[in-house]
């Protein structure tokens, strides 16, 4: 079975991490920033999860459970953050939220 | 300590128990209680110095040593610096002394009566205590820094009895006034002592004037000026003189005792203590000698002209003490001290006279409204007149031979302008006196309101009298006086006898003495209209001899007013904009660069990102080019 | 054993104190004296072998590449800073009692003492990161008791001025203090000495700055004058009786033994500042109209004269100023406890506002007169002792400089008889025609010490000094900064 070349994981992490980080930096409904940032996330678990097996070195894979964990929960946090806003102020542009306190 | 040791001790602190005793007793005490405390203690004291002065005497004349110095303890002791306490007993001293506890004594009992019906009457004698208390050890210390605690602690006893009347504003601010005043010529006298102790390395009388010799004449003519504006800050001589006039808004007794007998004689004292570096400092000496004869001329004018019985008095012993000043710096200090001892006796004497006068118009101390008094107070009009022909220099009065010594010695010692200054002053003297007696004990009737009463009083007649007696014989005490001072003043440059009389200038003298009387009868008895006439002609001399030459009114803008000025801008705009700046500066800057990280904080999400994507790009641009450059130089990072 | 007694008993009666009810009265004032005396009788231990005597206790603490010991040591220098610590104790903590709040006594007695034990501990330092530690902690009661007991807004302003720019000061001293133990490893500096290199001239630089801030010298001065004006009257009793020393004591037992090259380079400035400190003060003492700040101008001069003392390096000076000191810290207490009483008797302490109490509080005059006569250098009161001691010492040195700060003297003379006069002479007159008494016996007994030691330091200052000004406990490095050589130049 011809190897998939790490360079190759690599590229497509790079892209994936890109897609999250423009699209974090320009979108301004929360939901979406989400989805970016959970782009991010997985194009780094991509990198991790490559390297293991570049490597044969498991800590890699695990570490990306790890992440799955934390930015399962860090999701669920903001989700529930942004629920509480939008019952708060009719409206979720993360740019007009700018102060800590309602 | 043996019993001499302790006798000396006992008489100086004798003043201060009663000062102390009454003062914690205070209400408790009955007021004749502390009557009898404030006197028996002086009483005590001056029958004591006299045991001193006798037995120093016959000591002397059997051999033994005078002058007698007792040391009791150490004040401070910082190597290289030593300063002790110790008293020094010789003639000098024991004059003072004698003058100090005995007309000490009688204006105490004087005050006894003349103070009865004041309501701080126990105070008034704690202060007076004190005030002995602090004088003695002005005179008896054997060293500068004793003498600098006496001469500050007279100072204390001065203003708390000018201000005695402290609910009076005039008497308050005149008490202000003379401690100010005392405080520069305090400063002087520390910086004497600086010097002293710089160049002389030590502030032992004995020390110090042991090695005399040894020190150049720029560093001892320094100590000396500074000496003299403490002895002129304290004597009341130019330009330090406006608070003495002012001081006579303290009680009567006061005046006589502090402001003309003993305190404002200390910088004579001081002067003639210090006789070796004024011997070996001839400028600094010439420059006491000047001041002290202007000062007897300049206070002799204003005496002329002033209409308080009791300032006409204070211009006088400015006038006397300038006398004194200038006998000790031209070199005569024997005759210096001579007239400080008559002097004591006839001004005190005036004072008093003065003070039942005072007493018995109510209050009342304008001499244009006294006159005719001569016959309704016989005793106080008997007793001025003798203090008036003292003063005046009419022999065989004490003031005569006194005086005269002074003069004497201008002509000896080749003072040929000073000793006109002085003659003229004494013209004056004659001419201010007279007016005085006149105006108020004749020139026609009583002219005051009411009817004056006389109330004889015991207390008050008996010292009266007493000093009457002293100011007429007081002058026969020149050779005893003479022969004691030899043996204080050894070496000195110049002869320093005072009981041989130059009859020409003494001629001379009485003559002027004579004319200023003449004077002031046809002024004041025999043509009043000649009087009226003259004021006329010299309406603009008068008026500024009358205001004491402006001097406190310069002063007023040349001191006080830019003090006040540096005070309110220290304490206002200093204050406010530059210290108070630095802080905010401070903060300012503080908050300036919170500022500039508080823009990061803008709560903006997207712009953290940014910021996070930013940071971490140059991060990474940072670590490929130094990988860069390391893997270009072989090495790769691990 | 016994100066830890002695630092922290005040420290146990705040909390014995906090575990009586507020209401309490009798037993709160009760236990609040008895742990001030108490801890004043203790201390008088330290000289009842005479002055000379040493104290030490040692519990090693930090170990590692830098090491810090619990060491506390009294004796030489120390002592004196400590028996004025205790004296001025007892005096405001007695004074104390007669404060407005009776709700609030009970936190204002405790923060008081331990505000004692801060200025103990500080007193008995004798390793560097102790000093460091009780330097800030002294700045919390003080900041509690003025902004909670003293009630109005500007001490409350006040209250913030003095946490700043007394912290600011303290984080200056704690780069000083790093900068030693880098260079020395260990905060344990006390009697030894060392080569700091270039770096000595900007460690000494900081430690002077903090000190100066304390102290406070010209220019540093902003916060004081608010501090002083709106504290309670036992409180700035304690702050410029005693706390106003803690800058000179560092300056005696650290800066000038640890930095004795820098001490001289830097002398020239630290003159200036001191004669600045001594004429400005003695000038906008004049100007004010609140006696409170007339009094804390006073300190600012008088204290400058103490720098004057250490920066002339003079043989007498520097003893001399140990007779200043003691006799400051009396004065100064003496005299805001005494404007303390005369607030309470006349609700004001501005003058003109009120005059000729003389008339019906003759004890109050005369305690006033003492104390007045004391700063104002009359001779034969300790003012003047330590005065004339360190002024004889430095015009050897430094004629000029001395020579300038004699203005002071005259100057000190009006604006303390501009005080005295008007609240004691003149027209008896009292806002709204109040009727008042005399002192009462205790706060004649509050004073009596303070007043004692004043005559006492003015007649015999030699009492202080009994080893002839050769300060025990001086280090051999320190005795080479005072005696004005230059060890490695």
């Amino acid at each position: 079975m011809p190897q998939v070349p790490l360079a190759d994981y690599l590229i497509l992490a790079t892209v994936l991490f890109v897609i999250g980080l423009v699209g974090f930096l320009v979108r301004r409904n929360p939901i979406t920033m989400l989805m970016a940032i959970e782009l991010m996330w997985n194009a780094g678990n991509l990198v991790f999860a490559a390297f293991a097996r570049n490597f044969g070195d498991m800590t890699g894979q695990v570490f990306v459970f790890i992440v799955i964990t934390v930015a399962a929960a860090e999701a669920a946090i903001s989700l529930a953050i942004v629920v509480m806003v939008f019952r708060h102020r009719e409206d979720v542009d993360v740019d007009d939220i700018s102060v800590m306190r309602g | 300590m043996d019993k001499f040791a302790a006798l000396v001790l006992v008489i100086l602190l004798l003043p201060l128990a009663g000062a102390v005793l009454i003062s914690f007793a205070g209400p408790y005490l009955p007021r004749v209680a502390a009557a009898v405390i404030a006197n028996g203690t002086l009483l005590v004291a001056f029958l004591m110095t006299g045991i001193v002065a006798l037995t120093g005497w016959q000591a002397t004349s059997s051999g033994q040593t005078i002058p007698q110095h007792f040391a009791y303890g150490t004040w401070a002791l910082i190597p290289p610096l030593k300063i002790s306490f110790g008293l020094l007993i010789d003639p000098l001293a024991l004059t003072w002394m004698l003058i100090i506890t005995g007309v000490g004594f009688l204006i105490h009992l004087y005050s006894v009566g003349y103070m009865a019906s004041d309501r701080n009457y126990r105070t008034f004698f704690a202060y007076m205590n004190l005030f002995v208390f602090t004088m003695l050890l002005l005179v008896m210390s054997d060293n500068f820094l004793w003498l600098l605690v006496g001469w500050g602690g007279v100072g204390l006893a001065s203003y708390l009895l000018i201000g005695f009347y402290y609910d009076r504003v005039s008497a308050v601010l005149a008490a202000r006034k003379a401690l100010i005043m005392n405080v520069i010529g305090d400063v002087g006298i520390m910086i004497a002592i600086f010097l002293i102790y710089a160049h002389l390395g030590s502030a032992a009388y004995s020390d110090v004037f042991a090695r005399v010799a040894s020190v150049g004449a720029p560093a001892l003519t320094a100590i000396g000026l500074w000496l003299l504006l403490g002895a002129v800050a304290k004597s009341a001589q130019l330009p330090l003189h406006t608070w003495l006039p002012d001081a006579m808004e303290g009680p009567t007794p006061v005046s006589a005792l502090i402001h003309a007998a003993t305190m404002v004689t200390a910088g004579v004292y001081l002067i003639a203590r210090c006789y070796p570096i004024y011997d070996h400092a001839p400028v600094a000496a010439e420059v006491v000698a000047v001041v002290g004869a202007t000062s007897a001329l300049f206070a002799a004018t204003i005496g002329c002209v002033q209409y308080d019985i009791k300032r006409v008095l204070a211009y006088s012993t400015m006038s006397q003490i300038g006398y004194m000043m200038f006998a000790v710096g031209a070199g005569a200090y024997t005759a210096g001290a001579f007239h400080f001892l008559t002097h004591a006796f006839f001004k005190a004497l005036l004072f008093m006279a003065a003070g039942i006068v005072i007493q018995n118009l109510g209050g009342e101390q304008d001499i244009r409204k006294m006159g005719g008094l001569a016959g309704k107070m016989p005793l106080a009009f008997w007793t001025f007149l003798i203090g008036t022909v003292a003063i005046a220099g009419v022999p065989p009065f004490a003031g005569f031979f006194s005086k005269d010594a002074v003069i004497d010695a201008a002509i000896a010692l080749h003072h040929p302008v000073l000793g006109a200054f002085l003659i003229i002053a004494a013209f004056l003297t004659a001419f201010y006196m007279f007016r005085l007696l006149f105006l108020t004990f004749f020139s026609g009737a009583y002219r005051g309101d009411g009817a004056p009463h006389d109330h004889p009083m015991v207390s008050m007649n008996v010292p009266v009298v007493v000093l009457a007696i002293l100011a007429t014989v007081g002058g026969f005490l020149a050779a005893p006086l003479g022969a004691a001072l030899r043996l204080t003043f050894v070496g000195a440059l110049h002869d320093q006898d005072i009981a041989t009389i130059n009859w020409p200038v003494a001629a001379g003298a009485f003559l002027l003495v004579v004319a200023g009387i003449a004077t002031a009868y046809a002024l004041y008895q025999v043509r009043p209209q000649l009087r009226e006439s003259l004021i006329r002609a010299l309406a603009g001399p008068r008026q500024l001899v009358m205001n004491a030459y402006y001097l406190d009114t310069v002063y007023h803008w040349l001191v006080e007013v830019p003090a006040y000025a540096i005070a309110d801008a220290a304490a206002g705009f200093f204050e406010t904009f530059i210290i108070r700046a630095i802080p905010l500066a401070a903060s300012a800057t503080a908050a300036a660069l919170g500022g500039f990280a508080r823009a990061w904080e803008s709560g903006q999400l997207r712009r953290y990102g940014l910021t996070i994507a930013v940071g971490v790009v140059l991060l990474l641009a940072w670590y490929v080019i130094t990988a860069y450059a390391a893997a270009s130089q072989g090495v790769l990072p691990q | 054993m016994m100066i830890d007694l002695v630092i922290f008993l005040p420290a146990i009666a705040a909390i014995a104190l906090l575990c009586i009810p507020r209401d309490a009265q009798r037993a709160l004032r009760g236990v609040a004296l008895i742990g001030a005396l108490a801890t004043f009788v203790l201390s008088l231990g330290f000289i009842t072998g005479g002055f000379g005597n040493e104290f030490d206790q040692r519990i090693p603490w930090i170990s590692g590449t830098w090491t810090a010991a619990y060491h506390v040591h009294v004796g030489g220098l120390s002592v004196y800073f400590v028996l004025l610590t205790t004296l001025v104790s007892v005096a405001a903590i007695w004074g104390a009692f007669s404060y407005s709040d009776a709700g609030k006594l009970r936190g204002f007695l405790a923060l008081l003492l331990l505000f004692e034990t801060t200025l103990l501990g500080l007193f008995t330092a004798a390793d560097l990161l102790l000093f460091y530690v009780y330097w800030d902690l002294m700045l919390i009661p003080v900041f509690l008791l003025l902004v909670g007991y003293s009630g109005s807004a500007e001490a409350r302003s006040a209250a913030w001025s003095y946490l700043l720019y007394n912290g600011a000061g303290g984080l200056v001293l704690l780069l000083g203090v790093v900068g030693v133990v880098l260079h020395t490893g260990t905060f344990e500096v006390l009697g030894q000495t060392y080569s700091f290199g270039t770096l000595e001239n900007w460690l000494f630089a900081a430690f002077a700055l903090a000190f100066l801030i304390k102290t406070p010298s010209f220019p540093f001065h902003a916060w004081m004058p608010p501090t002083y004006t709106n504290s309670p009257p036992p409180l700035v009793a304690m702050v410029s009786g005693v706390q106003s020393k803690a800058g000179l004591f560092g300056f005696l037992v650290f800066a000038l033994p640890l930095f004795p090259v820098a001490a001289h380079t830097w002398a020239p400035v630290l003159l200036v500042l001191a004669v600045a400190s001594i004429v400005y003060g003695a000038f906008a003492a004049l100007g004010q109209r609140d006696m409170k700040t007339l009094v804390a101008f006073s300190s600012l001069s008088h204290l400058g004269l103490v720098v004057l003392a250490l920066f002339a390096f003079d043989l007498t000076s520097v003893p001399g100023s140990i007779v200043m000191i003691v006799s400051h810290g009396l004065i100064s207490a003496a005299l805001f406890l005494l404007l303390g009483f005369v607030e309470e008797r006349t609700g004001s302490r501005e003058i003109g506002a009120f005059g000729g109490l003389a008339a019906h509080a003759p004890r109050l005059q005369a305690l006033m007169l003492v104390a007045a006569m004391a700063a104002l250098g009359l001779p034969g009161l300790s003012g003047f002792a330590g005065e004339f001691l360190i002024l004889i010492g430095a015009w050897q040195t430094q004629p000029v400089y001395t020579a300038i700060s004699l203005i002071a003297i005259v100057v000190a003379s009006a604006y303390v008889l501009k005080m005295f006069q008007a609240a004691m002479h003149g027209p008896e007159s009292v806002p709204g025609g109040r009727t008042y008494g005399d002192l009462r016996a205790r706060e004649i007994w509050i004073l009596a010490p303070l007043i004692a030691g004043i005559f006492l330091f003015g007649i015999w200052p030699g009492v202080l000094l009994p080893g002839g000004g050769s300060l025990t406990g001086a280090t051999p490095a320190h005795t080479v900064a005072l005696h004005g050589q230059r060890p490695h130049a």
